[in-house]
């Protein structure tokens, strides 16, 4: 009997396969997730700056008087991943009186599934 | 027991070149993992569907709240001073709160509920609110006398809600359904 044969016929250790198989399957669901709820995480963190700052605006509070210190004032309390570098947060005096949005381009990799590209993006607006 | 492994375990092959050992069929597990995941990964996939739907759901209902409070807030800054009551005197106020409330993430999506924003006369009484008025309709003489303390001034409360039809992703799957979620948020304008 030749090796290749035994190799097809012989059922030894196919448990350890199986779970091999299934491992990476449910590691993969499991890295998703993880990588999902830091999705969620950092759209809930630009939420929260956004409208900390309009807020700050909005009562004209020291610190909050131009649009750079408003900008500025928002990545403060931004407590997200990591930013690129620029400021995702950007002041307008329009809307409904002060309005701060962001953006931010958030690679989603669920592992065999594929990798998708998600803008996240907050506005918060507030006088 | 399927035929091709009795083919294997059984008839055709020397003994000593069986891997599997015949006594051992009985306890036979190749598949089990498989099956088994294969049994679970529908439920877990269910599961982190409505994670994320009801991810989603508790979002929007922070973001409708944050609205009808940013609606009320636009109320208070653009109508507060000289201009009471709001309904009648203050030309701006919806705009200026539908402006506010759909300033959200949620954007426009968010409608404010008919009838709002609405304006009220209310005095402490005791330790709660009492309504002694709406804006057509002031208490006369202007005081809260009808909550037991005529010296004091009734206060102009604005009442704003609003309302935003959420939609899961993954509906009839996620317990999360369609529904519509409603904000509400009072403030006093004197």
């Amino acid at each position: 009997m030749t090796n290749t044969t035994r190799l097809i016929i012989c059922e030894r250790g196919s448990s350890a396969i199986e779970l091999a198989i299934s491992l990476v399957a449910f590691l993969g669901m499991l890295f998703g997730i993880i990588k999902m709820a830091m999705m969620l995480s950092t759209m809930a963190s630009l939420q929260y700056a956004a409208e900390t700052a309009a807020r700050c605006a909005a009562v004209a509070a020291t610190g909050c008087t131009s649009a750079s210190s408003i900008q500025s004032y928002a990545l403060n309390h931004y407590f997200g991943l990591p930013l690129d570098g620029t400021n995702p947060f950007v002041y307008a005096a329009s809307g409904c009186g002060n309005t701060v949005t962001a953006t931010y381009n958030y690679s989603l990799v669920i592992p065999m599934i594929g990798t998708f590209p998600v803008t996240l993006s907050a506005t918060a607006c507030a006088v | 027991m399927t035929r091709l492994r009795m083919l294997r375990n059984h008839t055709l092959l020397n003994p000593a070149d069986r891997c599997v050992d015949v006594s051992k069929i009985k306890n036979e597990n190749g598949g089990n993992v498989l099956i088994e995941f294969a049994l679970i990964a529908p439920i877990f996939l269910i599961l982190m569907m409505n994670l994320l739907d009801f991810s989603r759901l508790i979002w929007a209902r922070m973001q409708v709240d944050y609205s009808a409070q940013m609606g009320a807030r636009a109320a208070y800054s653009t109508c507060s001073t000289g201009t009471l009551p709001a309904k009648t005197n203050c030309a701006n106020l919806t705009t200026a709160v539908t402006t506010a409330a759909q300033a959200t993430s949620l954007g426009t999506a968010v409608s404010l509920a008919s009838g709002y924003p609405s304006e009220t006369y209310y005095c402490v009484n005791g330790t709660t609110l009492q309504s002694v008025g709406s804006y057509s309709s002031p208490p006369s003489p202007f005081n809260c006398s009808a909550a037991g303390s005529a010296s004091t001034t009734p206060g102009d409360y604005i009442e704003v809600d609003v309302a935003y039809d959420f939609a899961p992703i993954f509906s009839g799957l996620s317990l999360a359904s369609s529904q519509t979620l409603t904000g509400n948020a009072i403030q006093r304008l004197n």
